[in-house]
This record gives structure tokens, sequence and C-alpha cells, in this order.
């Protein structure tokens, strides 16, 4: 468990076997949408087509974005702050300014993997990455306060104020990761 | 179709991707005057090799999520949700959070209906709360393929109580007065 989070993004065997998994699991859905004869295995395509247009092309641009900053980020700050070693006050922190990152999965994925490569620790990443599903600042001001109203939207944000910590806590204590 | 890919329905090169494109440039040319030729070839090589690791499993990962989302029926989730309280109505928001199929557009306005029809607004938090950091389509599609299966096991491992902790937390406020008519909002 020592070196769980010392290299989990680059485990070239591990990519492969999950990428295996990953395609019986699409064959697997793929036949159970078609036998159930109602066109959801066409419906599923369609979906999919929709998503990788609009995923595909920015995906590259975001990783070498990202791969760049990555590269100039100081990797001894980022250790310090945010290493496996910061433990909670890491944990803490990360919540806080994944909470910021004010846009879609398509930058906010490719921030994961450059903190990572800059030495982010595994629970302080989940922290980071919670926080910002959790509150995702962008679709809060686009959607959500749009949609409900503020008072419903306290109302999540209060109930949800625990909830990108506590994740980091827990993975931390999952991955034998120093808390303190 | 239409109301499951909102976000499928922008142009191609919308404001949010030129402006991706800027920041990719800025930083390639900072990172080329600052760190030298020799860091920008490295981080030119090894996100290339990322990228090629990673594009097979975004193609997998979407139509995944495509066929899991075409058999998902929103009535479905909408049953669960839509009268349960107490811890079943916690738990019964988790799940239905996991599996909701759907972005933003869709999600919010059913979670107003619901609360108009007399739901719990602690199995709604759950369902929001559990929608984004459990929900099926941001798990397969971004996580698995980025960052791969220690990384979400762990992840998910750590959150799968979290959305009812959050529930129980805003079930605590004063409740909200119940609009008659989501429609009026």
């Amino acid at each position: 468990m020592e070196d769980f989070d010392s290299d989990i993004l680059l485990p070239i065997t591990g990519l492969i076997s999950s990428s295996a998994i990953l395609w019986i699991l699409v064959a697997l859905a793929a036949i159970f949408a078609w036998s159930r004869r109602d066109g959801a295995h066409i419906r599923g395509f369609q979906i999919a087509c929709g998503h990788t247009w609009r995923i595909l092309p920015r995906v590259p641009v975001a990783i070498l974005a990202a791969g760049f900053i990555a590269a100039m980020l100081p990797d001894e700050i980022t250790g310090i702050w945010l290493g496996t070693e910061s433990g909670i006050v890491g944990i803490i922190l990360a919540s806080v300014v994944g909470a910021f990152v004010p846009s879609g999965p398509i930058v906010a994925f490719p921030i994961v993997i450059a903190l990572d490569r800059a030495g982010a620790g595994m629970p302080q990443l989940i922290a980071f990455l919670t926080a910002w599903e959790v509150y995702a600042l962008h679709r809060i001001l686009i959607w959500e306060l749009p949609l409900m109203s503020p008072g419903f939207v306290y109302r999540r944000l209060a109930g949800a104020a625990i909830v990108p910590p506590l994740a980091g806590i827990f993975s931390a204590l999952i991955t034998g990761a120093p808390l303190y | 179709m239409g109301e499951s890919s909102e976000s499928g329905k922008q142009g191609f090169f919308d404001r949010p991707f030129v402006f991706l494109i800027a920041v990719s440039l800025a930083a390639g040319l900072a990172c080329y005057l600052v760190m030298g030729e020799v860091v920008f070839g490295q981080v030119l090589y090894s996100e290339g090799r990322l990228l090629i690791d990673v594009i097979p499993r975004i193609a997998a990962a979407t139509l995944l999520a495509g066929f899991l989302q075409a058999m998902v029926s929103r009535d479905m989730v909408t049953k669960w949700i839509g009268t349960e309280s107490g811890w079943r109505g916690l738990f019964i928001g988790t799940v239905a959070g996991v599996v909701m199929p759907g972005g933003p557009i869709t999600t919010f306005p059913l979670v107003v209906a619901f609360y108009g029809a007399g739901a719990d607004m602690g199995a709604l938090v759950a369902f929001l709360v559990s929608w984004s950091i459990l929900g099926f389509n941001r798990v397969i599609v971004w996580e698995l393929p980025f960052l791969g299966q220690d990384f979400v096991f762990v992840r998910l491992a750590a959150s799968l109580l979290l959305p009812i902790a959050a529930g129980l937390i805003a079930r605590q406020l004063p409740p909200l007065e119940r609009p008659s008519d989501p429609g009026k909002g």
C-alpha cells in the first residue's frame, strides 16, 4: 500500500488491463441495450457520438496546457502544500482550491493530472477533485442559481461543505497516507 | 437525444474551447521561454504518450456511458426520489444520483419540482451530491480514462456515504418554503 499513489497515472500495464475491461463492459452494455429491442443501442451510440464530438478535440489541447503548466510548477512547493505528507492541512487546502476551479471536466481533469505530476498526494487530489465536483463554481452560476432558488443552493452547499475534506480524509485512511 | 446531451449542442469552436487553445498556446510559449527547449520537448513527448493511452479509453468510456444512459429511464429515477424520506430516502436519493443520466439542465428543475411536490430536502440534497460526486457518467467518461482504476476505486470507496451525510446536514437547516408551482421558480 506504501507506493499506492507514487505513480497512479502511468502504470502502463494497469492502463492496458483496465482498457480491456472497459471494452468488455462496452460490449456487454451494447448487447444488453440491443436485446431490449427498443432502439436503446442506437440511442446509446448517438449519445456517445455527441459526447465524443465535443470531447475529443478538446482533450489534446487541455492535456498539453496542463503538461506545460505542470512543467513550470515548482515541484517542491506543490509537494509541501499538497503532497502526501501535507496530511490534513493539504486536504483542507485542496478542498478550498478545488472549489474555485471555474470550468468543466475537460479542464479540471488535466489540472488534476498536472498536480499529480507536480507531487500532490492521492488524498489531496481526491479532496481537490471532489471539491470541484461538488461546488463547480461555473455550474452554480450558470445553471444552479437560475434553475433552482438561492435557498435551495444554500442548503445543498451547506450540506456538501464537509464532503470534499471527508473524501480526502477517508482516502488517506484507505491508502494508509498520513493525516498529520 | 436532445434532452440527454445538452452540452453536445454547442458549436465546435465555442468560447471555452477558444479560451482553452489560447491558454495552451500561452503555456507552451512560456514553457519554451522559461524552461528551455529540452523541457518543452519532454512535455510534448510525455503528453503525446498520455494521449495515445487516453484517447481509446475515452472512446470506450463514452460508448459505455452512452449505452447506460440510453437504458436508464428518467421516469425510473423520478419515481424513486419523488416520494421517499427518512433513512430510506437518503439511501434512495444516493442511489438515484449514481444512475441519474443527463446534465444540470434536466437535473436541477427536476429537484425543484420534487420539492414542490412534497419530497424531503435531505433526500434531494443527498441526490444532488451523489449525482455530482458519484454519477456514473462522469466517473466512466472522465475519471477512469484520465486517472485510472486505483484512483477511482479509492475515491468511490471514500465517498460512498458522503451524500447521506450531506442530506443529514441539510435536514438540520430551517425548512425552505415549498414552491407551489415549480414553473414560477
